[in-house]
């Protein structure tokens, strides 16, 4: 203590910080709340990453379910062998000539990296009319599958439990088994008819669908990458977005040619008759984020299969998904 | 004077480090809310990725059960009539016509998940001419045979345990020797 500190000591006790002391407490104050804060934006920053991934991978593994599903359940028909079909009937909206969608003898179809400009071909030759070309991304597949409803809607006379009396108009294949089965137009509600509740009588929802990967979700301008598809809703083919983010979407093709059932080769651009021997289908999927992440610099290249894409350099995370299903329904007997 | 003096400096140092106790206190907090919202994220992110793969794991199991069903020909009796459902062994329900399912191997599941299998006749009661698929080497008329046709079907239902379920069928065709 000073002399000064004894004689005045309040001056003392305010005067103990000179202006040595109050920059260094100053500039080591700035420092400690520096790296707090950077902290702090560290830690947000990574929440917002997490974020990202969590909904990528989310709408990952919906689309790959669901496509999943679709293939596992293409080609199959109430049951009915192939060779016992029903001869197709018009829809509206078709997307096809030659009554494409009710057509069952290529429950497959595919469009191996479409090109852009013109309607998209598929590999047996048909040219899906019924898509809005112009927002099909480019370099992507686009996947035709054709079947029934896993569930009879009604199952020898008896409709299903969970079946509303919708008035809406639907497609249905009608497997009699004293006649021929054929495509018809109802509504669920005549399901319920006597006419239609004899045990000789079963009816199958009839789904036909395209999927295709669009640049944009809701509006043009979004930017938003999305699995869409066109399908068979009520009583004419209509267009649905179902999964945001999906960039692109690869397959390759399992054929087995030797008819033991394993694949032989697998290959992205199958010819007509390799289509008709594949066994196994490949889904790669590319995810990306919704939002740009600040500071992220994407500069890998990605392997869907064999198709290499190159890195883009943007600021969006991605990732590339793969799974490997059978196609149980898809070759039936006599197929 | 200087006890008092002293007495109000290290007043003065205790309230300043209070300060610095509150401020590190609130950014920890903010620190802490952030994680929790991470660890929220990750925890529904693992929920929702182990009900995919229960799904796919009872999916691939009721394949291999009604695969296994169709390897022994003693499930499919050609015996019957349309509609006669084989259950499993020791199985009590009215609904059954016979008993005689052996136990697939594959049929192992954990509790408080329901499996159930069946095999039930199809009509018609015989197929005359049915398309029979075959390798090229083993091809024969397909008008020599006719088929019988059965259906297995697999349910696994887990959502007593708050999980998914699993439903598959699976057609049988066992052919027959024509009978003219």
């Amino acid at each position: 203590m000073s002399r000064s500190a004894a004689r005045y000591p309040a001056v003392a006790l305010v005067g103990g910080l000179t202006l040595v002391e109050l920059l260094v407490s100053l500039a080591l104050g700035v420092l400690l709340s520096a790296g707090m804060v950077s902290a702090y934006l560290g830690a947000k920053r990574n929440l917002f990453y997490e974020d990202q991934i969590a909904r990528m991978q989310e709408n990952g593994r919906y689309a790959m379910r669901l496509l999943s599903r679709e293939l596992a359940m293409s080609g199959f028909y109430g049951g009915l062998p192939a060779g016992t079909r029903a001869l197709p009937v018009p829809v509206s909206a078709d997307c096809s000539a030659g009554n494409w969608a009710l057509d069952s003898s290529q429950p497959m179809d595919l469009v191996n990296d479409y090109a852009g400009q013109s309607p998209p071909m598929s590999v047996h030759l048909v040219t899906l009319t019924c898509l809005d070309h112009s927002a099909i991304a480019p370099e992507t597949d686009l996947l035709a599958l054709k079947r029934t409803a896993a569930d009879a809607s009604l199952d020898h006379g008896v409709p299903a439990a969970n079946m509303s009396a919708s008035t809406v108009e639907r497609w249905y294949l009608r497997a009699d088994s004293d006649n021929r089965p054929e495509w018809v137009k109802l509504r669920a509600a005549d399901l319920y008819d006597p006419g239609n509740t004899l045990p000789s009588l079963s009816y199958w929802e009839a789904v036909s669908k395209v999927f295709f990967v669009r640049a944009y979700a809701n509006d043009k301008d979004d930017g938003i990458p999305s699995l869409c598809m066109e399908t068979l809703a009520g009583a004419a083919m209509t267009s649905r977005c179902l999964v945001e983010g999906v960039e692109n979407l690869q397959l390759e093709f399992g054929i087995d040619a030797d008819d033991d059932g394993v694949p032989n080769q697998y290959t992205a651009a199958p010819t007509a008759t390799e289509m008709q021997q594949t066994v196994a289908v490949r889904i790669h999927l590319l995810l990306r984020s919704i939002s740009k992440l600040t500071g992220h610099h994407d500069d890998k290249s990605y392997h869907l299969g064999q198709k290499v894409l190159a890195a883009r350099g943007d600021a969006y995370l991605r990732r590339v998904l793969s799974a490997t299903v059978l196609l149980r329904n898809h070759t039936a007997a006599g197929g | 004077m200087p006890s008092s003096g002293h007495y109000s400096q290290s007043a003065l140092r205790l309230q300043s480090r209070g300060a610095a106790l509150l401020l590190a206190l609130v950014f920890m907090l903010m620190l802490a809310m952030i994680a929790a919202t991470v660890m929220q994220t990750a925890i529904l992110q693992l929920r929702m990725a182990g009900n995919d793969q229960f799904l796919e794991e009872v999916l691939q199991t009721a394949q291999a059960i009604a695969d296994e069903l169709s390897l022994d020909a003693d499930n499919f009796p050609l015996s019957g009539q349309v509609g006669d459902i084989n259950c499993p062994q020791h199985l009590e329900n009215p609904e059954c016509t016979r008993t005689q399912l052996q136990i697939p191997e594959s049929a192992d599941t954990t509790e408080s998940v329901v499996l159930q299998y069946r095999v039930t006749r199809r009509e018609p009661l015989v197929w005359n001419g049915f398309p029979i698929r075959e390798a090229q080497s083993a091809v024969s008329s397909s008008s020599s045979f006719d088929a019988a046709l059965f259906e297995i079907d697999v349910r696994i239902d887990g959502s007593a345990a708050r999980l998914g379920s699993a439903h598959v069928i699976q057609g049988i065709v066992v052919r027959v020797p024509a009978i003219d």
